[in-house]
């Protein structure tokens, strides 16, 4: 079903290049303040011919950290992300090239001597390249029949093996989390690359039966990449990795309970671009490096009680995803002083490894692979998301509630009702918009906007 | 012409029927459940009536789309729908999965109602099966069985004996029997029955109490020794599909010019085709059947499976193409359609997907499609 007439990676080494020129501007972070003052009002006026080419990476390269202290860290952050597109694009490497679905952490794929892609991965850094780049891919899966209503993400996925973006794969290794679009997918992955694919089965419940069960999956998937590897897992490695795992947990965790203050010391960003980097290279000592940064700089906002921004106006909690495609974060920023004080994609909430023996760091990452945003909420009851909701509601002083419904999320979507009558219980005035994370085709940044400008003026928020 | 066969076509035309009624006079417990993974002989053996619940005679989602939203799947919004409506009165409780995203957020939107509107039963339980059939999985399922069964002997007071449940899974065991039967007549080059009957059979025998079912299918077994049905210029078809309850569809089907002489359905044949073990730890057998062997796209590891069995029931039934039926919004089945195309391309076998929303109408359109897909496979084979 490949293309050969496509050059391999056309899109991915644009988005490197891209990611790589803003790597070298975070260098100098009093510049690229500058530069993110010239550009940002291009990245947040509407999608036009010109700036659909560069918005995303404008947003990476800082207009996502409205403080130009946090401009370092994308920087660091950035690091990790050029080396996984590197070693995704070598194809001269020797090391077995494993794919991970993105819901996975991949700290125990890491002790392995091994290259990893992160199949939808390629939705977020195609953006680089243009926003044209995902859809172009969701289309080319589309056109080969794979059905419409799939989340985005894994129509990216299936498109860029179509369109020769991703590597051929030694192994895959899937889950039934987070949606049946996801775990599908794989089905399809699988059935088109024909490697062996291991999938984790994600209990329901929280409690000891479902952690063990998903334990007892840890030690099977070891057994798996042991055998198709012919490696032996590293626990030296693995221990350490767990140990930036938790240090990386500690500050991100912080980072997520400070913006209860009023005016919030942080944006919502650097916790939905550690997502990125989580999904390059979790617990490596530059995503460490960067929550420290971020962490650091906002307690330092915390202290002198500072908004990230120059003045926050309206607090918003935001539930389900983001939109990729479009920049609505700076744009609400600056239009509204609307910041997101809690979301459902970056927010932190973990436990920490014990990294006394092979036996507790499996047993605990079992346990934080369970709690990773969107796998905490979606595999099981109600629940799950909503005791979260009425937590962030009763602590974060949110003005309003934004549901960013995604077409994939069919799961969330059906607990539509539920979220409105927690909101009402609340006196929260609630937004529920129907989006796509990834797919512009399905609607228009302009009419998101217009959907936000009615929401904050008919609520009086602005 | 079959007496019981139209018995049997009236009771899948309705939820409510005499022999559930009479169950429920006897002081049988009557306990619902929505996916084939929910394993019907340990409610039986625990003295109550398993009862698949069906979006039948549902007429709009009206209620159902407070919870739900357009774009969760029609089979659930009806039944919700209904649910809502009070039309699941004579439940004693709801067994819930996690078949699929839409499916098992009526766990949490019945038990929503129940606490804000007092929608009854009060017994709702989420049963739980692996995604996957490793060794991991099967202890997993082999102790969500047992809790299960725990679960229903406390909450309803109820004797679970090992002889119970060894008795439950030789009587559904008959019933599947019974229909392994029927379907292997619709082999036969003039099959006795036409496959929309087929499948009012299988769906009304998941609405009534096994006992009644295994009569009613011995009774159908002879009626239909001497039933024929020209099959002269029709073409043989299998069904392939989730939920799919709708009679009038696959009628509309085998009106323009063909049989459904198998399927592998969510409420047809892939209930029937394999028994529980009639040895050894009577939960370890159900565990088997139920993980191994109800293979639906929910399960990740077992494509290959899969396409491996749809192509045998293809050859043995001798069957000139695939029909795949799908809900719109249906991920899982979407997936499996992909997939389901290009084995078809591999194999060389004709297939039309078919999209629907539950009893949402479109039959014009859907039958130029069926029509337009019968053409093709007649000037192929020619």
């Amino acid at each position: 079903m490949n293309n050969p007439s496509t050059e391999n990676f056309a899109i991915s080494r644009a988005a490197l290049r891209a990611s790589r020129f803003g790597a070298m501007l975070s260098r100098y972070p009093r510049a690229l303040g500058w530069v993110r003052r010239l550009m940002l009002p291009l990245a947040i006026q509407d999608e036009n011919s010109f700036n659909k080419h560069f918005r995303f990476f404008i947003l990476l390269a800082g207009c996502a950290m409205s403080d130009p202290k946090d401009l370092k860290a994308l920087g660091i952050l950035s690091r990790d992300l050029n080396a996984y597109m590197e070693n995704v694009m070598d194809e001269a490497s020797d090391k077995p090239m494993v794919w991970s679905e993105w819901n996975l952490s991949n700290e125990i794929l890491r002790a392995f001597d091994v290259r990893q892609y992160v199949p939808e991965t390629f939705a977020i850094v195609s953006q680089m390249a243009g926003s044209d780049a995902a859809v172009e891919m969701i289309e080319r899966a589309e056109e080969e029949g794979m059905a419409p209503e799939h989340c985005s993400a894994a129509k990216t996925a299936v498109g860029a093996l179509l369109a020769n973006e991703a590597p051929k794969p030694d192994v895959i290794i899937s889950s039934s989390h987070p949606c049946d679009s996801v775990a599908s997918s794989y089905q399809t992955l699988q059935y088109m690359t024909k490697v062996p694919m291991f999938v984790l089965d994600t209990p329901y419940w929280d409690d000891d039966k479902s952690f063990k069960h998903y334990e007892n999956n840890l030690w099977d998937l070891i057994a798996f990449l042991e055998k198709h590897l012919d490696q032996k897992l590293d626990w030296d490695k693995l221990r350490e990795i767990c140990a930036n795992v938790n240090q990386t947990n500690h500050y991100l965790q912080e980072l997520s309970e400070m913006s209860r203050a009023v005016p919030s010391p942080t944006s919502v960003e650097p916790l939905l671009l550690s997502w990125l980097g989580r999904m390059a290279a979790f617990g490596s000592p530059n995503g460490m490096e960067f929550a420290e940064l971020v962490h650091a700089n906002a307690r330092e906002r915390l202290r002198k009680k500072r908004s990230f921004i120059e003045k926050e106006k309206i607090r918003m909690i935001w539930y389900d995803v983001p939109l990729v495609f479009a920049p609505l974060f700076p744009w609400l920023e600056k239009k509204f002083g609307a910041v997101v004080v809690s979301d459902f994609m970056g927010r932190i909430q973990t436990v920490p490894i014990d990294t006394s023996s092979p036996e507790t760091m499996v047993r605990d990452l079992a346990k934080t692979h369970l709690y990773c945003t969107m796998v905490r909420h979606t595999r099981g009851p109600a629940e799950f998301y909503l005791e979260e909701f009425k937590k962030i509601i009763d602590e974060y002083s949110g003005d309003c509630f934004i549901f960013m419904g995604h077409q994939g999320c069919k799961g969330g979507w059906a607990l539509r009702k539920m979220f409105r009558d927690v909101c009402r219980e609340a006196g929260l005035p609630s937004l529920f918009v129907s989006s796509d994370i990834f797919d512009k085709r399905h609607v228009t940044e302009e009419e998101v906007k217009r959907q936000f400008e009615d929401f904050f003026r008919s609520n009086g928020l602005a | 012409m079959s007496d019981t066969l139209d018995i049997i076509k009236k009771l899948a035309e309705k939820d409510v029927n005499e022999y559930i009624t009479q169950a429920a006079d006897e002081g049988r417990k009557i306990l619902g459940y929505m996916c084939s993974f929910v394993p019907e002989e340990i409610i039986h053996a625990a003295g109550m009536v398993p009862y698949r619940l069906r979006a039948v005679g549902s007429k709009e989602t009206r209620l159902g789309d407070t919870y739900y939203s357009a774009i969760n799947c029609s089979l659930v919004r009806h039944i919700f729908d209904k649910a809502l409506n009070s039309e699941f009165a004579f439940l004693n409780g709801v067994v819930f999965m996690n078949g699929c995203d839409h499916a098992r957020r009526m766990y949490d939107n019945w038990r929503n109602a129940f606490q804000t509107q007092g929608l009854g039963p009060e017994f709702l339980h989420m049963f739980v099966a692996p995604h996957t059939t490793s060794e991991t999985s099967f202890q997993r399922f082999l102790d969500e069985l047992r809790d299960f069964s725990d679960v229903l002997e406390k909450h309803f007071n109820a004797a679970l004996t090992t002889e119970a449940l060894q008795n439950s899974i030789a009587i559904y065991n008959q019933r599947r029997e019974l229909l392994r039967g029927l379907n292997e007549m619709r082999k036969l080059p003039e099959p006795p029955i036409f496959g929309a009957e087929m499948l009012a059979v299988q769906s009304a025998m998941t609405s009534i109490p096994v006992e009644n079912a295994v009569d009613l299918l011995e009774q159908l077994t002879i009626e239909l020794q001497n039933r024929r049905i020209d099959g002269e210029g029709k073409l043989r078809i299998v069904l392939a599909g989730g939920a799919m309850e709708e009679i009038e569809h696959i009628q509309m089907i085998e009106s323009c010019g063909a049989i459904a002489v198998a399927d592998n359905l969510c409420t047809g044949g892939r209930r029937a085709d394999v028994s529980v073990e009639e040895y050894g730890d009577p939960i370890a057998a159900v565990a088997k059947r139920y993980l191994y062997e109800v293979s639906c796209p929910r399960m990740i590891d077992e494509f290959d499976k899969r396409s491996a069995s749809l192509e045998k029931i293809m050859k043995d039934y001798r069957t000139d193409a695939l029909i795949t039926e799908k809900l719109m919004f249906c991920d899982l089945w979407g997936g499996e359609n992909f997939l389901l195309k290009q084995e078809s391309k591999r194999l060389g076998f004709p297939m039309l997907s078919l999209e629907r929303e539950m009893y949402g109408g479109g039959e014009g359109q859907m039958r130029t499609r069926v029509q337009a897909f019968f053409e093709m496979v007649r000037n192929r084979q020619s």
